[in-house]
Protein backbone atom coordinates (compact mmCIF):
# COMPACT_ATOMS: atom_id res chain seq x y z
CA UNK A 1 0.00 0.00 0.00
CA UNK A 2 2.58 2.04 0.77
CA UNK A 3 3.68 3.02 -3.29
CA UNK A 4 -0.30 3.93 -3.44
CA UNK A 5 0.30 6.51 -0.43
CA UNK A 6 3.56 8.22 -2.11
CA UNK A 7 1.76 8.32 -5.41
CA UNK A 8 -1.36 10.10 -3.55
CA UNK A 9 1.04 12.64 -2.21
CA UNK A 10 2.87 13.17 -5.86
CA UNK A 11 -0.67 13.63 -7.53
CA UNK A 12 -2.12 16.38 -5.10
CA UNK A 13 1.55 17.82 -4.99
CA UNK A 14 1.15 18.08 -8.89
CA UNK A 15 -2.15 19.41 -8.72
CA UNK A 16 -1.52 22.15 -6.26
CA UNK A 17 1.36 23.22 -8.78
CA UNK A 18 -0.81 22.94 -11.35
CA UNK A 19 -3.23 25.73 -9.39
CA UNK A 20 -0.82 27.52 -8.56
CA UNK A 21 1.00 28.42 -6.08
CA UNK A 22 -1.23 31.92 -5.77
CA UNK A 23 -4.10 31.05 -6.49
CA UNK A 24 -4.73 34.00 -8.37
CA UNK A 25 -8.46 34.39 -10.24
CA UNK A 26 -8.64 37.02 -13.23
CA UNK A 27 -12.71 37.91 -13.77
CA UNK A 28 -14.36 39.87 -16.03
CA UNK A 29 -11.25 40.50 -18.87
CA UNK A 30 -12.99 42.70 -21.58
CA UNK A 31 -11.96 45.71 -23.58
CA UNK A 32 -13.74 47.61 -26.71
CA UNK A 33 -13.99 47.73 -29.92
CA UNK A 34 -11.32 49.54 -31.87
CA UNK A 35 -9.72 50.17 -34.67
CA UNK A 36 -6.03 49.79 -35.73
CA UNK A 37 -3.96 52.03 -34.65
CA UNK A 38 -5.90 53.66 -31.72
CA UNK A 39 -5.46 53.09 -28.06
CA UNK A 40 -7.74 50.70 -26.03
CA UNK A 41 -7.90 49.64 -22.53
CA UNK A 42 -8.57 46.48 -20.99
CA UNK A 43 -10.56 46.17 -17.88
CA UNK A 44 -10.67 42.92 -15.66
CA UNK A 45 -10.76 41.95 -11.95
CA UNK A 46 -7.71 39.86 -10.35
CA UNK A 47 -8.35 38.47 -6.63
CA UNK A 48 -5.97 36.65 -4.92
CA UNK A 49 -8.53 34.42 -2.51
CA UNK A 50 -6.50 32.86 0.23
CA UNK A 51 -2.93 32.61 -1.38
CA UNK A 52 0.36 34.21 -0.56
CA UNK A 53 1.12 38.11 -1.51
CA UNK A 54 1.82 38.38 -5.17
CA UNK A 55 2.55 41.09 -7.59
CA UNK A 56 1.49 42.12 -10.66
CA UNK A 57 4.76 43.24 -12.61
CA UNK A 58 3.65 43.85 -16.18
CA UNK A 59 0.39 42.85 -18.96
CA UNK A 60 2.00 42.09 -22.53
CA UNK A 61 -0.54 42.00 -25.61
CA UNK A 62 0.77 40.65 -29.25
CA UNK A 63 -2.27 42.82 -30.55
CA UNK A 64 -0.52 45.99 -28.90
CA UNK A 65 2.48 48.07 -29.75
CA UNK A 66 2.71 49.02 -26.45
CA UNK A 67 0.88 47.87 -22.56
CA UNK A 68 0.92 50.15 -19.93
CA UNK A 69 -0.93 50.52 -16.51
CA UNK A 70 -2.18 53.93 -16.40
CA UNK A 71 -5.17 55.09 -14.04
CA UNK A 72 -7.34 58.13 -14.12
CA UNK A 73 -7.38 61.28 -11.88
CA UNK A 74 -10.47 64.12 -12.11
CA UNK A 75 -9.15 67.20 -10.87
CA UNK A 76 -12.09 69.71 -10.89
CA UNK A 77 -13.55 67.93 -13.82
CA UNK A 78 -10.64 67.59 -16.04
CA UNK A 79 -9.70 63.97 -16.17
CA UNK A 80 -5.72 63.34 -16.26
CA UNK A 81 -4.13 60.11 -17.01
CA UNK A 82 -1.10 58.77 -14.96
CA UNK A 83 1.17 56.16 -15.98
CA UNK A 84 1.52 53.60 -13.17
CA UNK A 85 5.67 52.67 -13.50
CA UNK A 86 5.80 50.21 -10.44
CA UNK A 87 4.34 46.91 -9.45
CA UNK A 88 0.74 45.95 -8.47
CA UNK A 89 0.43 44.71 -5.32
CA UNK A 90 -2.06 41.95 -4.29
CA UNK A 91 -2.04 40.99 -1.14
CA UNK A 92 -3.76 37.42 0.35
CA UNK A 93 -7.64 38.05 0.15
CA UNK A 94 -6.96 41.65 -1.96
CA UNK A 95 -7.90 42.05 -5.48
CA UNK A 96 -6.75 44.86 -8.24
CA UNK A 97 -9.97 46.06 -10.09
CA UNK A 98 -9.08 47.76 -13.79
CA UNK A 99 -12.05 49.15 -14.28
CA UNK A 100 -13.78 52.25 -16.52
CA UNK A 101 -12.93 55.35 -14.62
CA UNK A 102 -10.10 54.08 -12.98
CA UNK A 103 -7.27 52.08 -13.25
CA UNK A 104 -6.82 50.50 -16.66
CA UNK A 105 -5.00 48.17 -18.54
CA UNK A 106 -3.94 50.58 -22.05
CA UNK A 107 -3.06 48.90 -25.25
CA UNK A 108 -1.20 51.37 -27.17
CA UNK A 109 -1.22 51.31 -30.98
CA UNK A 110 -3.41 48.43 -31.60
CA UNK A 111 -2.54 46.47 -34.68
CA UNK A 112 -5.81 45.23 -35.40
CA UNK A 113 -8.90 45.94 -35.84
CA UNK A 114 -11.57 44.61 -32.69
CA UNK A 115 -15.17 44.19 -33.61
CA UNK A 116 -17.62 42.70 -30.99
CA UNK A 117 -17.54 39.35 -30.17
CA UNK A 118 -14.11 39.05 -30.84
CA UNK A 119 -11.45 38.23 -28.30
CA UNK A 120 -8.09 39.15 -27.24
CA UNK A 121 -5.30 37.21 -25.53
CA UNK A 122 -3.72 38.82 -22.72
CA UNK A 123 -0.57 37.60 -20.38
CA UNK A 124 -0.45 39.01 -17.28
CA UNK A 125 2.94 38.32 -15.12
CA UNK A 126 3.15 38.05 -11.23
CA UNK A 127 6.33 37.70 -9.42
CA UNK A 128 4.50 34.40 -7.39
CA UNK A 129 2.54 32.95 -10.22
CA UNK A 130 4.18 33.92 -13.23
CA UNK A 131 2.67 33.97 -16.47
CA UNK A 132 -1.07 33.79 -16.84
CA UNK A 133 -2.57 33.69 -19.96
CA UNK A 134 -6.07 35.64 -19.95
CA UNK A 135 -8.63 36.04 -22.96
CA UNK A 136 -10.52 39.20 -23.21
CA UNK A 137 -13.89 39.75 -24.78
CA UNK A 138 -14.96 42.69 -26.91
CA UNK A 139 -17.64 44.53 -26.15
CA UNK A 140 -19.10 47.82 -25.84
CA UNK A 141 -19.58 47.75 -21.98
CA UNK B 1 -60.26 86.97 6.57
CA UNK B 2 -62.34 87.56 3.40
CA UNK B 3 -61.04 86.16 -0.17
CA UNK B 4 -63.47 87.49 -2.91
CA UNK B 5 -64.82 84.05 -5.46
CA UNK B 6 -62.17 85.53 -7.83
CA UNK B 7 -59.18 85.73 -5.70
CA UNK B 8 -60.26 81.81 -4.81
CA UNK B 9 -60.05 80.33 -8.36
CA UNK B 10 -56.86 82.75 -8.47
CA UNK B 11 -55.24 80.77 -5.78
CA UNK B 12 -56.67 77.08 -6.82
CA UNK B 13 -55.89 77.63 -10.54
CA UNK B 14 -52.33 78.37 -9.61
CA UNK B 15 -52.59 74.86 -7.51
CA UNK B 16 -53.81 73.07 -10.61
CA UNK B 17 -51.45 74.43 -13.36
CA UNK B 18 -48.80 73.31 -10.79
CA UNK B 19 -49.91 70.22 -10.57
CA UNK B 20 -50.14 69.80 -13.92
CA UNK B 21 -46.62 70.64 -15.25
CA UNK B 22 -45.75 68.94 -12.21
CA UNK B 23 -43.49 71.23 -11.20
CA UNK B 24 -40.01 72.40 -12.42
CA UNK B 25 -38.21 69.51 -14.31
CA UNK B 26 -35.23 68.15 -12.19
CA UNK B 27 -32.20 67.40 -14.17
CA UNK B 28 -30.99 63.78 -13.83
CA UNK B 29 -27.66 63.45 -15.58
CA UNK B 30 -25.90 66.88 -14.71
CA UNK B 31 -26.83 70.15 -14.52
CA UNK B 32 -29.63 72.22 -16.29
CA UNK B 33 -28.54 75.87 -16.66
CA UNK B 34 -30.34 78.21 -14.77
CA UNK B 35 -30.50 80.71 -18.08
CA UNK B 36 -30.57 78.93 -21.44
CA UNK B 37 -28.37 81.34 -23.49
CA UNK B 38 -27.34 80.98 -27.13
CA UNK B 39 -24.89 78.53 -27.84
CA UNK B 40 -21.15 79.98 -28.31
CA UNK B 41 -20.63 79.06 -32.06
CA UNK B 42 -18.59 76.50 -33.44
CA UNK B 43 -17.29 76.48 -36.85
CA UNK B 44 -15.17 73.86 -37.57
CA UNK B 45 -14.21 70.60 -39.89
CA UNK B 46 -16.02 67.70 -40.12
CA UNK B 47 -14.67 64.27 -40.69
CA UNK B 48 -15.58 64.22 -44.75
CA UNK B 49 -13.63 67.52 -44.93
CA UNK B 50 -17.58 69.33 -44.70
CA UNK B 51 -17.59 72.53 -42.84
CA UNK B 52 -19.89 72.32 -39.15
CA UNK B 53 -21.51 75.32 -38.02
CA UNK B 54 -23.36 74.94 -34.81
CA UNK B 55 -26.07 77.26 -35.31
CA UNK B 56 -27.30 75.38 -38.14
CA UNK B 57 -27.86 72.37 -36.68
CA UNK B 58 -31.46 73.64 -35.45
CA UNK B 59 -34.18 71.13 -35.23
CA UNK B 60 -31.77 68.14 -32.62
CA UNK B 61 -30.54 68.54 -29.76
CA UNK B 62 -26.59 68.61 -30.35
CA UNK B 63 -24.33 66.67 -27.55
CA UNK B 64 -20.83 68.35 -28.09
CA UNK B 65 -17.98 65.99 -26.18
CA UNK B 66 -14.34 67.18 -26.27
CA UNK B 67 -11.88 64.44 -26.83
CA UNK B 68 -9.50 62.78 -28.42
CA UNK B 69 -8.84 59.16 -30.02
CA UNK B 70 -6.13 58.08 -28.27
CA UNK B 71 -8.35 58.42 -24.89
CA UNK B 72 -8.52 55.03 -23.74
CA UNK B 73 -10.62 55.42 -20.63
CA UNK B 74 -12.76 59.17 -20.67
CA UNK B 75 -13.67 59.06 -24.40
CA UNK B 76 -14.94 56.04 -25.53
CA UNK B 77 -16.87 55.42 -22.29
CA UNK B 78 -18.65 58.86 -22.83
CA UNK B 79 -19.22 58.18 -26.67
CA UNK B 80 -20.02 54.80 -25.94
CA UNK B 81 -22.75 55.65 -23.09
CA UNK B 82 -24.02 58.49 -25.85
CA UNK B 83 -24.50 55.17 -28.05
CA UNK B 84 -26.61 53.62 -25.90
CA UNK B 85 -28.67 56.07 -25.15
CA UNK B 86 -29.37 57.11 -28.50
CA UNK B 87 -29.96 53.23 -28.80
CA UNK B 88 -32.31 53.37 -26.00
CA UNK B 89 -34.58 56.17 -27.18
CA UNK B 90 -35.73 54.89 -30.18
CA UNK B 91 -36.68 56.61 -33.27
CA UNK B 92 -36.27 59.91 -30.83
CA UNK B 93 -32.52 58.88 -31.40
CA UNK B 94 -32.70 60.60 -34.55
CA UNK B 95 -33.27 63.82 -33.01
CA UNK B 96 -30.27 64.09 -31.15
CA UNK B 97 -26.70 64.47 -32.97
CA UNK B 98 -23.76 63.41 -31.33
CA UNK B 99 -19.96 65.99 -31.97
CA UNK B 100 -16.88 64.94 -30.92
CA UNK B 101 -14.22 67.65 -30.97
CA UNK B 102 -10.34 66.93 -30.93
CA UNK B 103 -8.37 68.04 -28.29
CA UNK B 104 -5.69 66.56 -29.72
CA UNK B 105 -5.91 67.90 -33.84
CA UNK B 106 -1.81 67.24 -34.06
CA UNK B 107 -2.86 63.42 -34.17
CA UNK B 108 -6.70 63.43 -34.57
CA UNK B 109 -6.34 63.63 -38.65
CA UNK B 110 -10.06 64.23 -40.27
CA UNK B 111 -9.77 60.56 -41.28
CA UNK B 112 -8.78 59.02 -37.91
CA UNK B 113 -11.49 60.74 -36.41
CA UNK B 114 -13.90 59.30 -38.47
CA UNK B 115 -13.12 55.93 -38.27
CA UNK B 116 -12.98 56.36 -34.29
CA UNK B 117 -16.51 57.91 -34.05
CA UNK B 118 -17.83 55.45 -36.54
CA UNK B 119 -17.21 52.44 -33.78
CA UNK B 120 -19.29 54.03 -31.54
CA UNK B 121 -22.10 54.90 -34.12
CA UNK B 122 -22.64 55.69 -37.38
CA UNK B 123 -24.47 58.87 -36.82
CA UNK B 124 -21.66 60.44 -34.66
CA UNK B 125 -19.97 63.10 -36.17
CA UNK B 126 -15.99 64.47 -35.43
CA UNK B 127 -14.92 67.72 -36.09
CA UNK B 128 -11.40 69.35 -36.05
CA UNK B 129 -9.92 72.87 -37.24
CA UNK B 130 -7.03 75.04 -37.13
CA UNK B 131 -5.37 75.51 -33.86
CA UNK B 132 -6.66 78.52 -33.42
CA UNK B 133 -10.29 77.83 -34.51
CA UNK B 134 -10.38 75.08 -31.63
CA UNK B 135 -8.48 77.10 -29.16
CA UNK B 136 -11.83 79.40 -29.34
CA UNK B 137 -13.95 77.22 -29.05
CA UNK B 138 -12.21 75.41 -26.60
CA UNK B 139 -12.49 78.89 -24.61
CA UNK B 140 -16.19 80.26 -25.37
CA UNK B 141 -17.19 76.84 -23.70
CA UNK B 142 -14.66 76.96 -20.97
CA UNK B 143 -12.91 73.48 -21.95
CA UNK B 144 -9.92 72.86 -20.80
CA UNK B 145 -7.72 70.86 -23.10
CA UNK B 146 -3.61 70.93 -22.04
CA UNK B 147 -1.20 68.71 -23.85
CA UNK B 148 1.37 66.91 -21.16
CA UNK B 149 4.19 64.90 -22.23
CA UNK B 150 4.33 61.45 -20.17
CA UNK B 151 8.51 60.56 -21.41
CA UNK B 152 7.67 57.21 -19.39
CA UNK B 153 4.88 56.11 -21.57
CA UNK B 154 4.99 55.02 -25.30
CA UNK B 155 1.90 57.70 -25.93
CA UNK B 156 4.42 60.20 -26.17
CA UNK B 157 1.93 62.81 -24.57
CA UNK B 158 -1.67 62.68 -23.58
CA UNK B 159 -4.23 65.12 -23.19
CA UNK B 160 -5.87 66.33 -19.93
CA UNK B 161 -9.42 67.44 -20.84
CA UNK B 162 -12.80 67.74 -19.41
CA UNK B 163 -15.34 65.28 -19.85
CA UNK B 164 -18.66 67.19 -19.43
CA UNK B 165 -21.24 66.61 -22.69
CA UNK B 166 -22.62 70.22 -23.33
CA UNK B 167 -25.90 70.03 -24.27
CA UNK B 168 -27.66 72.23 -26.81
CA UNK B 169 -31.15 72.39 -27.46
CA UNK B 170 -33.31 72.46 -30.67
CA UNK B 171 -33.19 76.30 -30.88
CA UNK B 172 -29.61 76.75 -30.56
CA UNK B 173 -28.92 77.10 -26.59
CA UNK B 174 -27.08 76.17 -24.37
CA UNK B 175 -29.63 74.01 -21.48
CA UNK B 176 -26.80 71.40 -19.89
CA UNK B 177 -24.50 69.43 -18.91
CA UNK B 178 -24.00 65.96 -18.45
CA UNK B 179 -21.63 64.81 -15.86
CA UNK B 180 -18.77 62.22 -16.53
CA UNK B 181 -19.85 58.86 -15.55
CA UNK B 182 -23.87 59.91 -15.66
CA UNK B 183 -26.10 56.88 -15.26
CA UNK B 184 -27.25 56.18 -19.26
CA UNK B 185 -31.36 55.97 -17.88
CA UNK B 186 -30.72 59.52 -16.83
CA UNK B 187 -29.22 60.65 -20.14
CA UNK B 188 -31.97 59.16 -21.78
CA UNK B 189 -34.65 60.78 -18.97
CA UNK B 190 -33.15 63.71 -19.93
CA UNK B 191 -32.79 63.75 -23.28
CA UNK B 192 -36.47 62.70 -23.55
CA UNK B 193 -37.85 66.15 -21.60
CA UNK B 194 -35.84 68.04 -23.86
CA UNK B 195 -37.18 66.26 -26.98
CA UNK B 196 -40.60 67.03 -25.57
CA UNK B 197 -40.18 70.57 -24.54
CA UNK B 198 -39.37 71.01 -28.49
CA UNK B 199 -36.36 73.79 -27.61
CA UNK B 200 -38.97 75.90 -25.48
Amino acid sequence: MRPCWVALLLLVALALAACGATGLQVQNAWVRPVLAGNTDAAYLVIRNPGGANDRLLRVECESATAVEIHTRVDRNGVMEMRPIDSWLDIPTNGEIVFGSGGMHIMLIGMKQDLVVGDTLALTLYFEQYGPMQVVAQVRVS
Amino acid sequence: MYFSLLQRLSVIGCLLALVACGGPYIWRSGALLDAATTAPEVVLTNQDGQPFTLSQQTGVVTLLFFGFTNCPDVCPTTLADLAAARKKLGTDGDKIRVVLITVDPARDTPERLGRYVQTFDPTFIALSGTEAELQAVYQSYGVTAIRRDVPNSALGYTIDHNASVYVIDQSGHWRALISNGAAIDDIVADLRYLISSGGN
